[in-house]
């Protein structure tokens, strides 16, 4: 059966337990007999039974081993099975809230009619649009609470929309609910007769899955050359895992930023049938008609298609997490796609925080804010606009040794170089030599592997 | 593992086995004293890990970390993998669906001789919605125990 993986966000007590809980119970989803049990329980203490005892329950089992998993739990509608990754709602599991939902495909973000937007609903708007999850329906709880009332689940709508505008998304699915009392999650509600859109379970199973969705231009981070010399085998395998797109023998690839290009001579995999072409989040590797010379982290793009863009400056959409505020011109570490480098930055242009949004002039990025900024890198990058390429239009940015902030690319800005027009200039004519001459690159390879074999082995 | 020449270990936990190790990262670090803080772990982004270490680190990689169970048996069913056959039914209608040391580990009601029919129990069979390490001591005694053990080094 088919799964998709969604996180449900929302403030603290706006309802997420509730809603899991009445998910689970609705979708026949439960282990058996574990709604009546704790509806006795209620009863033996005289305590009103909840929906989001139901979690508590399944944690209580989880503890003791007994159900499968305490940081997800699954449901399953008519179309699939769905893991819900759990995402707290409080502050200080951010980070395990972003490191839990950056494996999401969809979200659900809840808000409370009666108390209205609050803090975390839009620090977790943010979070999710930064980690890039385009399929979010917004579920305004506790509508009993406001009498079903369209008025106040319209003004809602019209307040968080403007919110999520501010922030690039837009997102028209709003879905009046009470968890509590089953309203519009499985089936329409006679509470809601104004409301004419989908109910939770019929939005969650329109979300696409990432297997879904249409191939684009290929691209492929490289992670290594492995070089074989047993037997005189004299492959050389450029490795990696595809990100987007098909590669097929016989297509010419070039290689981002160093613009090398050659002809795919073989697809290799290990111990499978021969292929002659690979897909996207395929691991593999291929041979090239001539042998060139690339960096690990390189991007293999097709010639045919549309190019990375290449670069040593970038605007962003950041989020930080360190220990330690993120500081002006101070090194950073890089990593994205499979490349590292060393980052500065360069300017802050706003620092975004979940109550007032926008502030300007701020000397650094604190933990848990986020913020829009130019960051200048030392070496040139392939990258890509998050909005064209989510996996290579990410990164995050390590703090001496921990991933401390992650971000997504919202413009490619112009290379900065201290000499810049002569430096580019003779940059691209020794790499259009260089691309151009591959006869002198293999004179060169067959040179140096006859005077220094062991670098070869 | 201290005072091993070792600076790493591999190791084939994964999230949905067990409460303490679905907080886990696929590069969780040790430091000098083999302490392990859930709560004040890097995050891990993406498919970006933590790969940068401080000298002295002892760092466990968890690369199966968000494999399920079913995924195992469907991999070692695909790849054709030899394993050991106490996994299989013992001709008593019993095999082990967990391994671990022997007084802390039970087997389970099952007549299941190969990874297909485990797969079948998995999916829609009678073990649907029980967990795989119902059979395992260390899980029980109120949860803390397993994460107190990976605390003092038990993977």
């Amino acid at each position: 059966m088919q799964r998709l993986n969604i996180v449900i966000t929302g403030h603290v007590d706006h309802g997420k337990s509730t809603l899991i809980g009445r998910l689970l119970a609705d979708t026949d989803s439960l282990p058996q007999g574990k709604l009546e049990s704790v509806k006795k329980m209620c009863e033996n203490n005289a305590r009103p039974f909840e929906y989001a005892f139901l979690l508590d329950a399944l944690a209580d089992e989880q503890k003791q081993g007994i159900t499968i998993d305490s940081a997800r739990v699954f449901f399953q509608s008519k179309k699939r099975e769905y893991i819900i990754i759990d995402a707290p709602g409080h502050i200080e599991f951010l980070k395990n809230m972003i490191s839990g939902a950056s494996r999401a495909e969809a979200a659900l973000l809840l808000i409370d009619a009666k108390e209205g937007v609050a803090e975390n609903s839009k620090r977790h708007g943010m979070l999710l649009s930064l980690l890039g999850i385009k399929q979010v329906a917004i579920v305004v709880n506790k509508m009993d609470l406001v009498n079903f009332s369209e008025i106040a689940f319209t003004k809602l709508k019209v307040e968080y929309s403007e919110y999520l505008a501010t922030l690039g998304i837009k997102s028209d699915i709003f879905i009046p609910i009470s968890a509590r009392e089953g309203v519009n999650l499985i089936e329409h509600s006679a509470s809601t007769p104004w409301y004419k859109g989908p109910t939770v379970l019929e939005i969650l199973d329109s979300f696409k899955s990432v297997e879904e969705k249409e191939n684009d231009d290929f691209r492929m981070p490289l992670q290594d050359v492995y070089k074989f010399t047993r037997d005189n085998d004299d492959r050389r395998i450029y490795a990696g895992t595809v990100t987007s797109g098909e590669l097929n023998v016989g297509d010419e690839v070039v290689f981002y930023p160093s613009l090398k290009r050659s002809k795919v001579a073989s697809i290799e995999s290990f111990n499978t049938e021969v292929k002659t072409s690979v897909k996207e989040s395929e691991a593999v590797g291929f041979t090239l008609q001539t042998q060139i010379y690339v960096r690990n982290g390189d991007v293999v793009a097709r010639a045919d298609q549309s190019a990375p863009k290449v670069s040593n400056r970038f605007e962003a959409n950041l989020f930080w997490l360190g220990a330690k505020p993120l500081e002006l011109d101070k090194p950073y570490k890089i990593k994205i796609g499979s490349a590292q480098s060393t980052i500065y930055l360069e300017e802050i242009k706003r620092v975004i925080d979940g109550d007032t949004l926008d502030r300007a002039d701020e000397p650094s990025v604190g933990r848990h804010e986020a913020a829009c900024v130019i960051f200048r890198v030392h070496d040139l990058l392939a990258m890509e606009l998050f909005a064209e390429n989510q996996k290579l239009g990410r990164f995050v940015i390590v703090d001496e040794y921990d991933i401390a902030g992650g971000g997504i690319i919202t413009e490619v800005l112009e290379q900065y170089t201290t000499r810049r027009t002569k430096a580019l200039h003779v940059n691209s004519v020794l790499v259009d030599k260089a691309s151009e001459s591959t006869e002198f690159e293999e004179e060169l390879f067959a040179l140096l592997r006859k005077h220094f074999p062991h670098q070869f082995n | 593992m201290n005072g091993s020449p070792y600076t790493g270990v591999i190791v084939g936990v994964r999230a949905d086995e067990e409460g303490s190790r679905s907080k886990e990262r696929v590069f969780s670090a040790r430091d000098e004293k083999s302490e392990w803080d859930a709560s004040t772990q890097p995050p891990e982004l993406w498919n970006q890990y933590k790969t940068d270490f401080a000298p002295g680190t002892h760092v466990r990689i968890h690369p199966l970390l968000e494999w399920t169970e079913l995924n195992i048996w469907e991999y070692i069913e695909r790849e054709n993998i030899p394993i050991i056959n106490l996994y299989f039914d013992q001709g008593n209608g019993k095999r082990y669906r967990s391994l671990g040391c022997f007084p802390c580990t039970a087997p389970v009601d099952s007549v299941a001789r190969n990874p297909k029919e485990i797969i079948e129990e998995l999916t829609s069979g009678k073990f649907k919605d029980i967990a795989e390490r119902s059979g395992r001591a260390q899980d029980k005694d109120g949860g803390g125990t397993l994460e107190a053990l990976r605390k003092e080094g038990y993977m």
